[in-house]
């Protein structure tokens, strides 16, 4: 074996697709998701990184993997193209945290419903949940290894 | 999620029977405002899909209410109601943004289906693409800025009892994702503070102080002893709250003044821990409308040499930059 593992950053509003041995990692997520799909028969994962819902309520954008609806059908798409068939998918959410449990503005409460956009989303594209780590007021970073399918939350307050 | 759609109008009638043709069409949802403040205030915490706003009511005349509707959200979808006769105002919320109008009385089939028609619109007909600022624009609300944080400076002063100087490390109009790397990472521990501000321009101010600037200023408000505070509890998270509170107010009221603006802050939310965690919370509420904002990063030192970095953002969305800047000339011409 001459591949070296890499770590592969994704940003707010990124969507990257990787294989083994590499890994994706997401850093300071909060009322974000972080949606990480892998495939175990061939070996290859991928993560989004959104940070709003639903794209069907907003105008046009220069950015559209930050809606988790359209973050998830281009994960959808990119691991199709290596070869990976929907039933051998499985995805695992982080995330929708709310950074401001006072919640004197209501307008802040986003986590809640980026995770339940994710999951409503997940079901119409018959991809399984294989596990969450949602909710909560606290920052989490994820790292995603490809290798094993293993996904690690890390938490720092 | 099912569609939400906002009522204003003073009139309990009104709302009755708007509410009953609505509800009987299937949507469930109905949020009633009975005046413009009201109206504005469940803009904001509700974020609706539609409005339906009277035009005339006691507090806030309807293109009021409008016209600070299209500033908090470019994309809102309005739709006026109002009595026959009106139609000079039908032109002006045109203009301002209304999607639609609808004449007093009216039957249920036409509210109805001009409710789905601006629904199911898309967008916005053709919403022209706002300028970038200028690099002269831009200084002059560096300018603007820099005067707030002095007013913030004297205000921390008085709170501890002892000299603040503030001295300005950073002013830039930049993306709300420079931010982690202008604290040192994303994973980076800060102390963020939230308050919305409304009146005549909308956004908001963001305080963030990294972990170790957030300890020293908690042992300077509550008079503790340097180098006591090593995590936070609840009384220290609402002295950090109450300090960015009264800084903001006191920045605020150095914008109004310069700028000839009525500007209002509301009451802190507090957040802590990483700070890209924080950020993009933050940068949720303004989803694409705020890709900009006015960054601050301010160093404030007291006599006893112990320096305190903090980061202070106004975040306005561009449109309100342009306002900002309509008021600076305006005073500049007076």
């Amino acid at each position: 074996m001459h591949d070296i593992p890499e770590d592969i950053v994704v940003d707010t509003a990124q969507v990257k697709v990787t294989q083994a041995p590499n890994r994706l990692v997401a850093l300071g997520v909060g009322s974000c998701v972080v949606i990480t799909f892998y495939d175990p028969v061939l070996k290859v994962g991928a993560m989004a990184h959104a940070m709003l819902p639903d794209s069907t309520k907003s105008g046009p954008t220069s950015n559209p993997f930050k809606f988790a609806d359209l973050a998830i059908d281009q994960v959808i798409r990119k691991m199709e193209s290596l070869g990976s068939q929907r039933q051998n998918m499985e995805a695992k959410i982080v995330g929708g945290a709310n950074m401001f449990p006072s919640l004197r503005h209501e307008s802040l409460r986003a986590g809640e419903e980026n995770v339940h956009a994710v999951k409503e989303k997940l079901k119409k594209d018959g991809i399984r949940l294989a596990g969450e780590v949602v909710g909560g007021s606290v920052g989490r970073s994820v790292e995603f290894d490809i290798t094993s399918g293993i996904v690690t939350v890390r938490v720092k307050i | 999620m099912g569609t939400k759609i906002l009522l204003v109008d003073d009139s309990a009638f009104t709302r009755q029977i708007v509410r009953n043709a609505l509800n009987g069409r299937g949507y469930r949802e109905v949020i009633e405002a009975e005046n413009g403040e009201e109206g504005l205030r469940k803009y904001e915490t509700e974020r609706p899909d539609l409005v339906l706003l009277d035009v005339i009511m006691p507090d806030l005349h309807g293109t009021e209410v409008l016209k600070k509707i299209m500033l908090m959200d470019e994309n809102a979808k309005v739709v006026m109601l109002s009595a026959v006769g009106q139609e000079k105002i039908v032109k002006i919320c045109n203009k301002l943004g209304a999607f639609g109008y609808i004449v007093k009385p009216f039957d249920e089939r036409q509210l109805v289906s001009t409710v789905e028609k601006t629904l199911r619109a898309k967008e916005k007909r053709n919403r022209k693409p706002l300028a970038k600022l200028t690099e002269f624009e831009e200084d002059a609300l560096r300018e603007v800025g820099h005067m707030g944080v002095q007013y913030a400076a004297t205000a921390l002063s008085k709170m501890i009892g002892q000299t603040v100087k503030a001295k300005l490390l950073v002013t830039r109009m930049d993306s709300l994702a420079a931010l982690p790397g202008m604290v040192g990472d994303r994973e980076s521990i800060v102390s963020g503070i939230y308050l919305p501000v409304t009146g005549d321009i909308l956004g908001s101010v963001l305080m963030v102080f990294p972990q170790k600037s957030a300890f020293l200023l908690v042992d300077l408000l509550l008079k503790k002893k340097l180098g006591t505070t090593k995590e936070l509890d609840e009384l220290d998270k609402s002295a950090l709250s109450e300090a960015a509170n009264i800084l903001t107010g006191n920045c605020l009221t150095a914008l109004s003044q310069i700028l000839g603006m009525h500007l209002v802050e509301h009451v802190p939310d507090f957040a802590h821990g990483m700070v890209g965690a924080v950020i993009d919370n933050v940068a949720v509420v303004f989803g694409q409308k705020a890709e900009r904002a006015l960054i601050i990063q301010v160093e404030l030192s007291t006599e006893e040499k112990i320096k305190i970095v903090g980061y202070f953002f106004l975040l306005f969305i561009l449109k309100e930059a342009h306002a900002m800047l309509r008021a600076i000339r305006a005073k500049a011409g007076a």
